[in-house]
Formats: structure tokens, sequence, C-alpha cells
């Protein structure tokens, strides 16, 4: 094992930072904290801000207003190179005329290790990311993978204080891209790093993240640890965005002892006893995850949270088997009712294009969320 | 590393090679020729043509004076347009087109409509300095293939390994000389390279702005042409050549001027 010590991470806040380009407004009002030696993933499509706000932590993007301040310190001010921080890049920024070991004590070097040090510190990081004996190649010599470790390994060996991570797996197939995600969820933790991701990937961000902030628009949509993202999600945009939502457009008619009861405009009832900070006015829809739905065959009595239709088409995907359904009386729901049957039960309960069948899920899954 | 190349690619290249060789060989034949006139094939071998030119005074100071115009030239255009294709590249400014396109633009005009142009506005002006007026002339006509090969070089800089590293703690001017140089050294010496060879084979400009104190090698050799038809005139174009070839040799060797390294 390597010597390498843990470095321990710095606190990042971002308080209230704007950014914008003439008139377009790309980043608002962004109020952040990545924990030290936390993982926070950015997560949300693109073009909604999520590498700009990246890039002013780094420095390399000068926020309109606000301020970044790290372990309390505002860094806003300072130039990208003062601020001790390790970045890994999409297409890995290795410099192409150095050395994988010129590469990797390009950061030390550039702090004035002496000569020896840098070399037997460039040889740990190097270790850490289990690429030894690699010093002497070129980076185009090197596989995707092993580019992304050198990159790594350049980014730890000054043991900075965060690391931000730009896309860091897009280009690597989805193998790979596992193994690494993993390997450097290991590393982080080991090191102790602040690490902040951007990621548009909902399945890498739950991976690496403690925290993850789904970001639309450039504003903050929800901040929370990975499961309560998916699980508890606010808004249809935060439920799309992370797995696979059913929404129905309803609105609430009771609230009592912590279970909301709610009314779609076609007159289905629905019951949720997810915690939720709604008030009976707000508009908002009813959310269900298609693995939170259960099939059965033929017509089922009227009650909440339960819908009746007839079945459009089944489609094999792997672990699941996707049923969309059509279901009577729900005009407003778009497109159809997606249903997945694990692959065990799918041997006993094959619905068939045509057949009538009823869905049902607990009020314990039934998800309300802010609608648009 | 070394793909096979197919039969068909290796006949095309050696006579698109050929073509573009084999004129050159011609002066370099006819200037070992032991006749009191030029022919092809050569009838003998003598290299007293070259020590018949090397002696002569006036020859070598248009030679040097050549070099000594094309070595200027080659710092003024490089000064100037460095910069210049780095604003271009790396900036959006407004009429950047059309300054490319004013810039550009000798490579459209004729060389001997630009020189005319230039002797006409220095008559104007009144102005006599041969020199000074001399690289005015090459640096308009050089400064394309500087800019050119200097832009062609800093399009394909790679923006985000000057940002990793800035992020790796590399002040600006760090950045400028770890990251930036090693890539577009080879677009500059390419441009610098051409410039240089431009400026050394100028006839159509020179013509115009030339004086008898200030005279290129092209127009010597032209001259001399006129004057008598011995082999000493193919020696002097030989020389220019061998010189031409020179410069490129060495800095191929010097600085690696490789297709495949401005690409990669």
């Amino acid at each position: 094992m390597a010597t390498t010590s843990v470095s321990g991470g710095g606190e990042v806040r971002l308080a209230g930072i704007c950014r914008s380009y003439g008139d377009t407004q790309v980043v608002r009002d962004v109020n952040l904290i990545a924990a030290s030696g936390s993982i926070l993933a950015l997560l949300g499509p693109s073009g909604c801000g999520k590498t700009t706000t990246l890039r002013m932590v780094a420095g390399l993007v000068q926020p309109s207003a606000g301020d970044i301040l790290i372990d309390g310190v505002s860094v806003t001010g300072q130039p990208v190179h003062k601020r001790n921080l390790g970045m890994l890049f999409q297409n890995y920024a290795l410099f192409p005329h150095l050395t994988v070991r010129e590469n990797v004590a390009f950061g030390l070097a550039m702090r004035g290790v002496p000569k020896g040090d840098t070399v037997r510190r460039a040889k740990e990081a190097l270790a850490l990311v289990r690429l030894s004996g690699f010093e002497d190649r070129m980076p185009a010599a090197l596989s995707g993978g092993q580019q992304q470790r050198v990159a790594m390994a350049r980014a730890i060996a000054y043991r900075p204080r965060v690391l931000l991570l730009d896309e860091p797996f897009g280009a690597l197939d989805k193998k790979l891209r596992e193994e690494m995600q993993i390997e450097l969820r290991q590393l982080c933790n080991e090191l102790g790093l602040t690490t902040i991701l951007v990621t548009h990937d909902q399945e890498e961000a739950l991976i690496l993240a403690d925290q993850i902030a789904v970001m639309r628009s450039g504003r903050i949509e929800q901040v929370d640890n990975a499961r309560a993202v998916y699980e508890r999600p606010i808004s249809h945009f935060v439920a799309d965005f992370i797995g696979t939502s059913n929404f129905i457009p309803a609105s609430i008619v009771d609230m009592r002892d912590g279970r909301m009861t709610l009314r779609s405009t076609a007159g289905h009832v629905f019951e949720s006893t997810v915690p939720n900070d709604f008030s009976i006015q707000e508009r908002v829809a009813v959310a269900i995850r298609p693995e939170s739905m259960r099939l059965t065959p033929g017509e089922l009595p009227a009650a909440a949270n339960r819908l009746t239709g007839t079945i459009v088409r089944s489609l094999f995907k792997g672990q699941v088997l996707s049923v969309w359904m059509k279901p009577h009386g729900q005009a407003e729901l778009q497109p159809e009712l997606q249903v997945s049957i694990p692959i065990e039960d799918a041997a006993r309960m094959s619905p068939q294009p045509g057949e009538t069948w009823s869905a049902q899920w607990s009020a314990a899954r039934t998800l309300v969320v802010r609608e648009q | 590393m070394n793909e096979t190349v197919s039969l068909p690619l290796r006949i095309t290249v050696g006579i698109i090679l050929a073509l573009v060789v084999a004129p050159l060989l011609v002066p370099v034949l006819m200037s070992i020729s032991d006749t009191p006139y030029i022919v092809f094939p050569p009838q003998g071998f003598t290299l007293k043509w070259y020590g018949e030119v090397l002696a002569n005074p006036e020859a070598r100071g248009s030679f040097l004076f050549s070099l000594e115009l094309a070595a200027i030239v080659t710092a003024v255009s490089l000064l100037l347009g460095v910069p210049c294709a780095a604003g271009l590249t790396r900036y959006r400014v407004a009429g950047q087109d059309a300054v490319l396109g004013l810039i550009l633009s000798p490579l459209i005009v004729p060389l001997i409509v630009t020189g005319v142009a230039l002797l006409q506005v220095f008559a104007l002006m009144g102005w006599r300095a041969t020199l000074m007026q001399l690289v005015i002339g090459h640096t308009v006509v050089c400064l394309p293939y500087v800019i050119r090969s200097v832009s062609a070089s800093l399009l394909l800089v790679n923006r985000s390994l000057e940002d990793a590293a800035a992020v790796l703690g590399a002040p600006p001017h760090v950045v400028a000389m770890k990251v930036i140089w090693p890539q577009v050294r080879p677009g500059i010496l390419a441009g610098g390279t051409f410039c240089f060879i431009v400026s050394f084979d100028d006839y159509p400009v020179s013509m115009w702005l030339a004086d008898g104190n200030h005279f290129p090698v092209p127009l010597y050799l032209y001259t001399v042409i006129e004057r008598s038809f011995d082999p000493s005139i193919a020696a002097i174009a030989s020389l220019m050549i061998f010189f031409a070839l020179l410069l490129v040799l060495v800095i191929e060797k010097v600085f690696g001027l490789s297709l495949a390294r401005l690409a990669s």
C-alpha cells in the first residue's frame, strides 16, 4: 500500500453564486455545501449550469455574483493556480508532450517540491491508481482507462484540498466506467478528499455521491443524500430525471396524521404516506415508480392507489419485463402507465396486449411532487 | 507504426515527387558542365562555375543581402504574425473576417501588382529607404504564410490542457511556456521557414523596390542571364536550391518540423 497520507479535504461552500453570459443567466443563486471529505454530485441535463458551477469553484470562470469559500475562506478573487485544487477533465487533458511521470509530477514541480521528492511522490500517486511501471510511457500509448488513472494520479499527487470531477467517465465504456467509479469512490474515501462531481448520469451520481444536488436551468432543484433524492423527489423534474416515474396531476384534498389524500381530474383517489411539505393549494402530481406497482389480472373494485386499464405492449429488458397499460378513463395520463415486473414473476404472469389488468401500489410508495 | 501503403498510392506519390524534384535536378546537372555555355545533359565535370560565382563579389554581395533581408522579414513577420494569429483564433473581434481577408489578400493579388502598388505609394510619399521598403514589401507577401500556419496550430491547441495546467498550479507565463509553446512551436517554425524561403526567392516584389546597393539574389540571377549564358547561372540557381534544402533539413533535424507532430 502506498504511503500517501490522508490529506484532509476542505469544506467547500457556495454562497449565492450566479453567472451570466450577456443576457443569459447560466447559474442562478446556487447555495451549496460540500462537507469536508464528502462527495457531492451536481446532477442535471446538459445546459443546466453544472459545469459552469464546477468551473467557478476551480476559478476557471468568475462568478457574476456570490462567494465561494473553502474552509471558510473566500477564494472568489483568487487566481486558478493559487487555489490548490485537483481536477479531472472529461477528455483527461494529459499533456501529450510529457511522459506519465512528468504529467503526474507537474503539480508537484509547480509547488517547488525538490526533484527527488517529486519522483518519489509521483511514483506513490501512480501506485495508488495501480499504474506502477508506466512512468516512462507517453499518454498516447495508454488506453482510455489508463489515461483516466494517470489524470487521477496527477490530480491527487500534490494532495489538493478539493477534487473536482467534470464528467470524468463519459468517454469510457460501461463496464470500465463502473470499475473506475468504484475505484474512485474508494480512493476519495481513503484520502478523505472533498470531491465535487459533475455528471448527467443519474446512476453515476447514485454510485459515487454522498450528496446529490439536482440542477435545472441554472438553479438547484433539490439537494439531499442519494437515497432520499431517489425515494423522495420533490418535483416532477427530479422524479423524472432520477429513475423513471408515472405522473398523474392531482389536487390535494385532505391531509391528516401524515396521510395525504389526492384526487386526479378523472376522479381517481390516491393516498400517500411519504412525508412532504406541500399545502392544499399547491399544484402537484402523484408520481409512482414502475417497480412500485403490482399487476393483477382482470378488473378490481375501485379503491385508492389502484388503476385498471388495457395492456398496450410489453418489453423484455433483462432484469425486468416492462409493461405499458392504458388506464380506463385517464385521459390526462401521458402517455401510458409503465409497470415493471421482476423477471422471476414474469414466468407465471405475462400480461398480453388487449387484456384488462389492474395495477395497485401502497401509500408508502406514492410520491407527491411539485408539478413543474 | 508504419502502415502498409498500397502499390497504386506508392506509384502516385513517386510520380508526384519525380515531377517536383526532376526540374530542380536540371540546373544542378547543368552547373557541373565543363563547357563555356549551358548544355543539357552536361558534358564533363567541373566545379569551377561554383568557384567563379563564390569568388564574384557581386554574387556574394547579393547572396548575403538576400540572407539579411530574409532574416529581417522573417523576424518582422513572426513578430506581427504570431500575435495577430493568436488574436484572430482566440478572441471574437469585430471585423475579424475582414482583417483575415485583408492579410491573406497578397496570396490572391498577383505579386507583380502588389510590388508596383507599393512602389507607387512609396514614390508618392517621396520616401527613399530601400531596405525598409523591401522589408515592408516582403513582409506583406510573407505574412499570410505565418498567419496561416500559426493559426492552424493554434486552432489545434487543446484548451483544456491550459485549464489543467492552471488548476495544477501553473501561473499564466508557465502555462504559455510549458503548455502552449510546445503545441504551437511546429506551426511557428513552419511559418517562419516558409516566410524565409518566400522572401529569399522573391523576384516580382523586389524588382520594383530594389536598387543597386540592395540587390537580392533573384534579381542578380536575372541580370546575369541577360548578360551571359554560361553555367555560372546554373551554379547560382543550384546554390539557391541547396540553401533552401539545407534550411528545411536543419529545421527538421533541430526542431522536428514533421507533419506527424503538427497533427498530434
